[in-house]
């Protein structure tokens, strides 16, 4: 990896993950949850 | 007429609406030497460009009369083919071989073919989930001959939603006097095909790899569901569209040539003209486009493209801002009423989103990015990247901590998310695919190439006998259709309808009880709202000896609403006339109520709020 682009590479390689960590605990709380969220309505469009 | 012919006439209806514009970038760029090295990338990124100067001319004019933008269309493609014969008439026409860019046309036109395959086989198709009201847009335009200001006669309420693809359907329907489901269908497919081309074209250059390009391409042409090959499904035309504008703007600010003089900064005017191009056919997509552009000019380790980014971003803000001032201030007024800030959408797991994308893709994707990650990244890959991550942030932040907040701020009594975060993640399909380039460049045995390419196609004809079988049934009400056209030509224009069903209101052209209207637009005011409320029989046969208005009922065929008069009866609905009754017929006559105890009509309540009369009022759009 050449140095001037290394550095904003890793960072949103961090962000990256770090994005996909916090939605995976939502998810598995949204899971947990299903039920409680179910409640409510959806609506289209 | 047959499904083939409907659609080669929309489609060269398509082309014939762009014509004149791309014919115009073509040209100016040629005189400002501008022009990419490649031929053939040159006419395709020109007519892309045209579709775009489309949209914006056609949204501006029309806003004022369609007719004479219409006219002015056809001025302009006699000035534009007049100025291409005396520019090229001394020079001799030629192609350079189509053999280097034969594959990418191979992938676009396959692309196109994957997209229209669902609603050109079987009966006609109506169209997805959202077209529901943009044909009513598309045929609003039409009938007024100026753009839609209103959502009359089926909702008293403003349209804030930008119509610069709605121009676009009702041109190519009126001009070329086509049904507008099927120009709207086959635009999919068409903006579709382009799109896999310009996220080739995008990849091409970012990695500097005619490969990578192929691979961006076949990417989006055959794994990308949501964003992708998910369109025709939903009806999101304007998505498609705006996002196409949006990587072309991308594209122009990462490889425009610098040119000297005043010319120097024409690729960032350009960027920014068509984020206001983005913005006149879809709110959310110039969104994306400026949060690609920050974030991208954020991450770059390059000055002059951190300026480049910023300046188009400023250019497009500042371009856009009188149009941007009025629907932030529409949008503003009536953000109680819409569900823009309050929409109850599913909530989504990660592993619905993964699913929603494609696993395969996301997978491809994933192992790309683990491969490159010590790779030799170029400045453009790395905004593309940055464009990804600004994505998902968004996604993020409104499904999981937006939805979170108001859960909390509720006390747990509603649970709702803003800004359709749905689309967010449809949106990062884009770069996503761009990035899917990286896995030609990965240092790899050949005989691991040829394992990913052939999961790979497998995979893609999955995915793409997967998308037909479950669209073949899009948008294909034959019972509905029947119905909306008979309660077209055999109910007064005031009427009432109670009830709805798919497309009612754009096949009918009557009001319903249930009008589709999409998140941006104010849905819960009163003078929309009233009549979504459950209300009897008897409460609607009041309204209509109020009003004067008939009513009629919708309902299914095996539903008995005796003794109203049935007079209409398929497989898919009956209609049921609601007997209209005057002051002096009400105090006499009895009637029978729902429950079967005979019993007078009440008196008529004190009146709701209702809407203005139907079609017989003025045009709503002056």
């Amino acid at each position: 990896m050449n140095d001037e682009s290394a550095r904003p590479v890793r960072l949103l390689y961090i962000l990256l993950l770090w994005l996909t960590a916090i939605a995976l605990a939502a998810s598995i709380m949204g899971m947990v949850f299903e039920d409680f969220l179910a409640r409510f309505p959806t609506a289209a469009f | 007429m047959s499904n083939a012919f409907q659609f080669v006439m929309s489609l060269a209806g398509i082309a014939y609406a762009i014509l004149p514009f791309a014919l115009s970038v073509w040209l100016l760029a040629g005189l400002w030497n501008a022009c990419d090295r490649s031929r053939y990338r040159n006419m395709f990124i020109s007519a892309v460009a045209g579709a775009g100067c489309f949209c914006l001319a056609g949204t501006a004019i029309s806003a004022w009369n369609f007719d004479l933008f219409i006219a002015a269309h056809a001025l302009l493609l006699g000035l534009s083919l007049s100025a291409a014969i005396i520019i090229n008439r001394k020079r001799r026409l030629v192609f350079p071989s189509l053999r280097p860019v034969a594959a990418m046309a191979a992938v676009v036109a396959g692309s196109g073919v994957v997209r229209a395959l669902p609603f050109l086989i079987g009966e006609p198709s109506l169209g997805g989930g959202d077209a529901r009201f943009h044909l009513i847009l598309v045929e609003k335009i039409i009938r007024d001959r100026c753009l839609a200001a209103s959502w009359l006669p089926f909702a008293q309420a403003a349209v804030s939603y930008p119509q610069g693809s709605h121009v676009l359907v009702a041109f190519v329907a009126d001009v070329f006097r086509l049904p507008p489901h099927w120009v709207f269908n086959t635009a999919i497919a068409f903006f579709g095909a382009m799109t896999t081309g310009m996220i080739g074209v995008l990849a091409a250059s970012s990695f500097g790899s005619r490969t990578s390009g192929l691979w961006a391409a076949a990417s989006y042409a055959f794994l990308a569901l949501q964003g992708g090959l998910d369109y025709h499904r939903w009806g999101g035309l304007p998505n498609c569209l705006g996002m196409l504008f949006v990587l072309l703007s991308v594209h122009l600010v990462l490889f425009g040539r610098p040119l000297p003089g005043a010319r120097a900064m024409l690729a960032e005017f350009a960027a920014s003209l068509l984020l206001v191009c983005a913005l006149m056919v879809h709110d959310y997509s110039w969104l994306c486009g400026m949060l690609w552009f920050l974030c991208g000019s954020f991450f770059s380790g390059r000055p002059t493209l951190r300026r480049s980014a910023l300046l188009a971003a400023a250019a497009g803000l500042l371009i856009a801002s009188p149009v941007l001032g009025l629907r932030v201030r529409q949008i503003w007024e009536t953000a109680g009423a819409s569900d823009l800030l309050r929409f109850h959408e599913p909530f989504i797991t990660i592993f619905q989103a993964v699913l929603n994308l494609n696993p395969l893709l996301v997978a491809i994707f994933t192992v790309a990015l683990l491969a490159a990650r010590r790779a030799a990244w170029t400045h453009a890959s790395v905004f593309v990247l940055a464009g990804l991550v600004a994505f998902a942030g968004c996604f993020v932040l409104l499904e999981y901590f937006y939805r979170a907040a108001a859960l909390a701020l509720s006390r747990g009594g509603d649970c709702f998310t803003a800004l359709t975060p749905s689309r967010m993640m449809a949106n990062a399909s884009y770069p996503i695919c761009v990035l899917t380039g990286w896995v030609s460049l990965l240092p790899a045995s050949r005989f691991a190439r040829r394992a990913i390419l052939a999961i790979a196609a497998l995979g893609a004809a999955m995915t793409v006998a997967g998308v037909f079988v479950a669209q073949r049934n899009v948008g294909k009400y034959r019972g509905y259709l029947e119905a909306g056209l008979w309660l077209r030509d055999n109910t007064p224009e005031n009427a009432m309808i109670v009830g709805s069903f798919p497309f009612a209101e754009y096949l009918s052209w009557r009001e319903t009880t249930h009008p589709p209207l999409p998140v941006s637009e104010p849905r819960r005011l009163p003078a929309v709202a009233w009549k979504q409320k459950p209300a009897s029989t008897e409460e609607w046969l009041s309204f209509s000896q109020f009003t004067g208005r008939p009513v009629y009922f919708l309902a299914p065929p095996e539903r008995d609403l005796a003794p109203l008069a049935r007079i209409y009866l398929n497989d898919a609905v009956a209609v049921w006339r609601g007997a209209f009754y005057d002051a002096h017929e009400m105090e006499t006559d009895p009637v029978r109520s729902s429950d079967g105890a005979h019993r007078t009509l009440p008196h008529p309540p004190a009146p709701p709020p209702l809407p203005a009369t139907t079609n017989a009022e003025e045009p709503s759009n002056e």
